[in-house]
Formats: C-alpha cells, sequence, structure tokens
C-alpha cells in the first residue's frame, strides 16, 4: 500500500539537493551564471520566507505548550524572517516588478536551488492542504492541522527551514570563487552579503536549537506530515495476509481519525449528530477493544518467546486495559439503549470507518480467514506465532493495535463531544412514559433529565478516557519498539491530547537534534531588517503585525514603511560599500541564545480555530452544563 | 428465552397495524435485555452480539416513531424483557433472537406494505431492516 507523499520526503529532497559540493561549478559565462544563481537563490529564499511566515502566524496563535518553547522559538522566527528578507533585498531590491524572470537555468549551482526550491515550495502546498483560508487567517481542515500549527512542529519545521538557508548560504558563498570579472563583480558582492544573511538565518536558529532543543520525535513528526488524501476504504479479502491487514487497521485507523475530528466539530443543531452514530461506535470500540486485547496478549507471549520479558510485561498490561477499555465502552452502549436523539437512523462515515476498524482487528486476531462482524462463538484466535513469526514483526502488527485504539481515542473524543453538544441543545430524548402518553403530546420522545443526561456524559466520558488510557499504553510500547506508529505519540504530545507523566519516556527517547556544527558564514550587521516587499514578501515588522492579528490599515503602512526604509539601507550598504566585506567568518557562531533572546511583544491570543484542543480532562467537566 | 418464545408469538399473532408495531418494539426490546445480560460470556460471537443489541435499539426507536404504534403500549412493556433464570447457551440464544428477528422483519416487512400513512410506512420499512441486520448478525448456522 502506498501512502500520501510526507513532507519528509520534500524536506530531504532539499536536503540532497543543497548538501552536495559548494564548488562554483562555472558552465557559462560567468555573468550569465550569476544571473541565473542569484534568480535561483531568490526563489528559495521567497519560498523559505513563506515558511517562516507561517510559523510566525502559527506561533502567535497559540497559547499552548512550553511557554519558555515559544518565546524563544517566535524571536528566533522573527530573526529568520528578517535575515530572509535581507537576503532578498540584497539580491533584488533595485530590480523591476517581475524579477526573478522565467528563465532556463543552465547552470549547475542554479539547477539545485532550483530543486530545493521547488521541493520546498511542494513542501508548502503539502501543508496547505490541511488549512483552508478564511479572511481571519488559515483555518483547519483535518486532524493534522494543529499538529502543524503546534509549537514543536513549528520550531522543527523553521530548524529545518533555517538549516536549509545556511546550506544555501554556503553555496551562494561560492560564487566569491568566481571573482576575476569586473562585470560580475556587483552581482558577486551582493550575493556574499545574501550569503552572510543566509548563514545568520541558520545561525540564529542553531542558536534558538541550543536553548531550546528540536526534539527527534517532532522532527520525526514533521517529517511524516502526510498531504490530506485520505487512503481509500480498503477491506482486504478473505484470507488476507497478516502484513495486508496490519496497513488495512492503519488505513481505515487514518480515515477514521479524519472522520472523528469532522465529527466532533459538529454544531449542537448538527444533523450528524445522531444516536443511531453513537451506538454504532460505541457497539464498535467494545469489540475493536475486545480484539485488541486478543492482539496483545498474543504479541505479549511472542514477546516473551523472544526473551524480551519487559516488552511483554508491557504487552500484557496493554492488554488488560484494552479489556476494561471493551467493558467501558459497552455500558456506554447501555447507556445510549435507554436514550434517543431527535435524529436518528443515521449512520455517520465516523460510525462507518469504526465498524469497519472493529471487523479487521477482528480479522487479524481470529485464525479463521473468514471471520465476520457476523461470526459466531468457538472460532479460535489466530496464533502467536502466526501473528509475529519473528521478533522483527512484532513492531509491525503493534502499530497496528496502536492505530486502532488511537483511532477509537479520536471517536471517543468525537462523541464525547457530540454528546455535550446534544446534551446542550436538549436533543437527548427519552420515550414517553405510558401514563403521561397521549394526544397531548405530539411526538413521543420528551427531553432527557439531568440524570438522564449526566448517565449518557459520564459513560461517553468513561470510553473516551479509557481509550485514551488504552492509546496511551500501547503508544508507550510502540516507542519502545520503535514501531511506525510512535509518531502518533509525538502528535498526541504536540498538540496536548497527552499530558500524563509517561508520555516523559517517549520525549525521553527523542535525541535533540545536532545542532553542534553551525554552518560557516559571517552575521551581517544587526539592526533593522530589509523587506523583499517587491517580491511579494512581507518584511518583518508588517510580517510580525499580521502575525499577532492587527489589521489596521495604517498600522500596517507604517510596518510596511519601516521595512521599506530598512530594505534601502540594506541596498546601500550592498552596492554602495563594494568593497566592504561582512563581519569577520565565525560571527554567526558566536551568536549566543542570550543575544538572540529579547523581549518579543507579546503575541495576541487570538483565539484560533487551529488550537482546538483534544485534552482529555476531568471527567467531571460537564457538571456544569447540566 | 421464555420471554423471548412470547414475543415471537405476539408478533406472529398481531392482526392490525398497530398490534404488529406494538410486538415489534416489545420484540427489539426483549433482544436489548436477552443480549445486554449475556454481552461477557460470548468470545468470537462479541461483536455480533453486540452490534444485533445497537440494531435492536435503533429498531426499537424506529418503531417509537410510526404514528400508528398505540399509546399506552398494549401490554407492559417490561413484560417483553428477558427474566432472570438459567443462562441460555450463546448459540441458543443467538439463534432465538435470529429467528425472532426474522420473524419481525417479515411481519413489519407486511405491514410496510399495507400501511396507510407514509410515516408509518417508512417506519416499518427501516425497522425491518434493523430486523434484517439483527437477523443477518446472529443466524450463525445459516451457511
Amino acid at each position: 500500500v502506498t501512502g500520501p507523499p510526507v513532507l519528509g520526503e520534500l524536506l530531504s529532497g532539499a536536503h540532497r539537493e543543497l548538501d552536495g559540493p559548494a564548488a562554483w561549478p562555472q558552465t557559462a559565462a560567468l555573468g550569465r551564471d550569476i544571473e541565473e544563481v542569484t534568480g535561483s537563490l531568490l526563489q528559495f529564499i521567497i519560498v523559505a520566507s513563506r515558511y517562516a511566515g507561517d510559523v510566525s502566524i502559527a506561533l502567535s496563535e497559540t497559547s499552548h505548550g512550553d511557554r519558555q518553547l515559544r518565546k524563544v522559538w517566535a524571536h528566533a522566527t522573527t530573526e529568520v524572517m528578517a535575515s530572509l528578507s535581507g537576503a532578498a533585498a540584497v539580491l533584488g531590491s533595485d530590480r523591476a516588478a517581475g524579477w526573478p524572470p522565467e528563465r532556463q537555468s543552465g547552470c549547475g549551482l542554479s539547477l539545485r536551488l532550483d530543486a530545493a526550491a521547488n521541493m520546498l515550495a511542494a513542501g508548502r502546498d503539502l501543508v496547505q492542504t490541511h488549512f483552508t483560508q478564511d479572511p481571519s487567517g488559515r483555518l483547519p481542515r483535518s486532524e493534522w492541522a494543529p499538529v502543524i500549527a503546534s509549537p514543536v512542529v513549528s520550531q522543527a519545521l523553521l530548524a529545518e527551514v533555517a538549516a536549509l538557508a545556511g546550506r544555501a548560504a554556503v553555496l551562494a558563498g561560492a560564487v566569491q570563487e568566481a571573482r576575476g570579472s569586473a562585470t560580475a563583480a556587483v552581482a558577486v558582492h551582493r550575493m556574499g552579503v545574501a550569503s552572510q544573511w543566509l548563514a545568520r538565518a541558520d545561525a540564529v536558529a542553531r542558536a534558538a536549537g541550543r536553548r531550546e532543543p528540536v526534539a527527534a520525535a517532532n522532527r520525526e513528526l514533521l517529517y511524516a506530515v502526510p498531504a490530506s488524501v485520505l487512503p481509500g476504504r480498503h477491506l482486504p479479502g478473505k484470507g488476507a495476509s497478516v502484513s495486508e491487514l496490519c496497513e488495512a487497521i492503519i488505513a481505515t485507523a487514518e480515515r477514521a481519525r479524519r472522520t472523528a475530528w469532522a465529527a466532533a466539530g459538529a454544531g449542537r443543531s448538527s444533523p450528524a449528530i445522531s444516536v443511531t452514530s453513537w451506538r454504532r461506535i460505541a457497539t464498535a470500540g467494545a469489540a475493536a477493544s475486545q480484539h485488541c486485547r486478543l492482539l496483545l496478549t498474543a504479541v505479549s507471549d511472542r514477546a516473551a518467546e523472544h526473551g524480551d520479558g519487559r516488552v511483554s510485561e508491557q504487552l500484557a498490561l496493554a492488554a488488560q486495559g484494552a479489556r476494561m477499555t471493551s467493558g467501558v465502552w459497552l455500558l456506554s452502549a447501555r447507556r445510549l439503549d435507554a436514550v434517543t436523539t431527535d435524529v436518528r437512523g443515521r449512520v455517520s462515515r465516523a460510525a462507518m470507518e469504526a465498524a469497519d476498524l472493529a471487523l479487521l482487528t477482528g480479522r487479524l486476531a481470529y485464525a479463521s480467514p473468514e471471520w465476520s462482524l457476523a461470526s459466531g462463538p468457538g472460532e479460535p484466535a489466530r496464533a502467536a506465532a502466526v501473528l509475529a513469526p519473528e521478533a522483527a514483526d512484532i513492531p509491525g502488527v503493534l502499530a497496528a493495535i496502536h492505530h486502532a485504539a488511537d483511532g477509537f481515542d479520536r471517536l471517543a473524543e468525537a462523541n464525547h463531544e457530540q454528546a455535550r453538544s446534544a446534551v446542550r441543545a436538549g436533543r437527548v430524548l427519552v420515550p414517553v412514559q405510558p401514563i403521561g402518553a397521549g394526544p397531548g403530546f405530539p411526538d413521543r420522545y420528551v427531553p432527557a433529565s439531568t440524570e438522564r443526561n449526566r448517565a449518557v456524559l459520564l459513560a461517553s466520558s468513561g470510553a473516551r478516557s479509557a481509550s485514551a488510557r488504552t492509546a496511551d499504553a500501547v503508544g508507550d510500547i510502540a516507542v519502545e519498539v520503535r514501531a511506525q506508529s510512535r509518531v502518533l505519540v509525538a502528535a498526541r504530545v504536540a498538540t496536548g491530547a497527552r499530558r500524563r507523566t509517561r508520555v516523559r519516556r517517549a520525549e525521553a527517547e527523542a535525541q535533540a537534534a545536532d545542532w553542534a556544527v553551525p554552518v560557516g558564514g559571517a552575521a551581517p550587521p544587526t539592526g533593522s531588517a530589509a523587506a523583499g516587499d517587491s517580491l511579494g514578501l512581507l518584511g518583518p515588522f508588517e510580517a510580525r503585525l499580521r502575525g499577532i492579528g492587527v489589521a489596521s490599515a495604517r498600522l500596517l503602512e507604517r510596518a510596511a514603511a519601516l521595512d521599506r526604509s530598512g530594505q534601502r539601507i540594506i541596498s546601500e550598504a550592498a552596492t554602495g560599500h563594494m568593497d566592504r566585506r561582512g563581519p569577520p567568518a565565525g560571527a554567526a557562531e558566536a551568536l549566543d541564545a542570550e543575544q538572540v533572546i529579547s523581549s518579543r511583544p507579546a503575541a495576541a491570543r487570538r483565539r484560533a480555530a487551529v488550537e482546538r484542543q483534544h485534552a482529555f480532562s476531568a471527567e467531571p467537566e460537564f457538571e456544569a452544563e447540566l | 428465552m421464555t420471554d423471548i418464545a412470547v414475543v415471537r408469538r405476539r408478533v406472529e399473532d398481531a392482526g392490525s397495524l398497530a398490534a404488529v408495531l406494538d410486538a415489534a418494539y416489545d420484540a427489539f426490546e426483549a433482544t436489548m435485555a436477552a443480549i445486554r445480560g449475556h454481552e461477557d460470556r460470548v468470545g468470537s460471537s462479541f461483536a455480533a452480539i453486540a452490534f444485533a443489541a445497537a440494531a435492536a435499539a435503533d429498531g426499537r426507536d424506529t418503531v417509537a416513531s410510526a404514528p400508528s404504534l398505540p399509546r399506552p403500549p398494549i401490554r407492559d412493556a417490561d413484560a417483553g424483557a428477558e427474566a432472570a433464570g438459567a443462562a441460555p447457551e450463546i448459540g441458543e440464544l443467538g439463534a432465538a433472537l435470529a429467528d425472532l428477528a426474522g420473524v419481525v422483519g417479515v411481519r413489519l416487512t407486511e405491514a410496510a406494505a399495507a400501511a396507510a400513512s407514509a410515516e408509518d410506512r417508512a417506519a416499518c420499512q427501516m425497522a425491518a431492516l434493523q430486523a434484517e441486520e439483527i437477523r443477518a448478525l446472529l443466524a450463525w448456522d445459516e451457511p
């Protein structure tokens, strides 16, 4: 099964293009080569700036996550934006509109920069598939959106972009080797100054990383961001192999997460809220949890046989948890027997995905290739040795279980959110009792009592908590055995959905990214940065104002004027002082976090839809609603 | 099991639309009650049993939306519940409930054809489908 493209493929591609040797491969007339490289570098900077702008907005919109991390990286983002803007201004500030022109590159360096810029642009397009544009900004349109906009993923993204800028700086610096032609002297000098700005962007991010490191798990999470394309519904036929079933479970869980995310956002009057779907999801949750119990028990046995007693014990505990979760789901289903909603008989997509998950986990758990939701008693479970013949097979099976558990966690969340909405709107109903029935009741139902509503909410809240516990328990083991699904753990942590202390172990697994060796290059003078607004880029002042939600045309124009002034200064510095070199090499490395971090304007706490958190909180949270 | 048999007979004997709806309502309730008491010992048929209970709850709600369902019911609704007693073997229970659902489905389909109002007809058709779902989930002996 081929999944959707992921951001990591494109970022890796950009790294590959830029990580090669930085020698100056003169292939054509010197002036033409430099012209080509200048245009290519500018394209790269434009795309990198857009990423930095996205990060700036994301960090200004959120108020969750580690405050110090947000502070450090928000400031770094501003500095990176300023540096990129400075580089853009040097390269293109006195060009006519339409620069850089469409061109056919022949120079190898230019081709590499073009390829990196194209991959970055494609990556940003991929990221944007998780958002929709609105006059108030970007709004989430998938369950990945809160992950992408989270502080830790924003941090990782900026670090990636800055590192690529650092590599581009090295390549741009190679142009210095091309000195010797008087006609190209100006262009060569511009390239050198741009290189220094780019190196500064990298150095700033590295300094921030030394203070608040990017965890390897979060870089991995960033790389795992997929295009917002749902896998098609895929139910393998009878007799499917274990690996085929595992792949189908993972794909179905992805579909379940997406539909659950959409279902959780249903408004209180939405016709999508239906007791029929709640019942089906609760029932599927009970069944799938039973199947996960069987699978975890089998994998536990297999781990023990392979001599991994610790993992075996963890798996056995998780199996017990899954059994309890099944019971809680069942209780929820029983509570729902006693009530109904004004909309009935509709089975949501989320409920259908839940049923598919129950079917697929059952088909994996039982030996019969023909097992189905309508199978009777007496079917033997699949033998552990068949499920995971080798120790190396355990992570694959565990990943499928983890995906299923995580999917039901999201479905439980959606059910609870819908139940809360329905209770608030008086849409949970009970049949009219026979004594009161008669012509005076136009309908056969009346709103449920407070007690009945409380019972429904307690049941859905219980299912949510139990499902989260199971997903977390399996997630811990997934991290331990390095199952492919461990990225789900990072995603839950990134969005604040997981706060319990056990997650620290998962985080402890993460290695800090390598910030040790800054890319060479010199930092340009500090101070006001340039803007590349003629290139469609926002300057740092304007970007900052927009980032914190300022919409005043007057203020934005003032900020843009400041940006333009800075741009002029940069341009003059680049063209008027040709023999002046940048700061001595090594200045960028000397940048310390303390220099980088300064007081940042308080970010507006604009309540963004992006920040819809799925944190599970204290169970009696709904008491006040009743 | 005794109550399932009693309800089955009522469904079979129902002579009017109101009587069919009333008996079907009780049949769905009886199915839920019978299942809910036995879910913890059903092994590999857990999914079938649990989904059948959900379908029974949906079927009951659907029947309840039919305008011709008598109010108050013709008989005490609680009488349709499974009485405490010796637990039937799971295969036996599944067969009894599948049989009941089959009869309910047939009678509701007949009632739908004869119903005068669109609301009654729609409710009967939908509830018949839900009864068929229960039957399909629990008819383990059928090929």
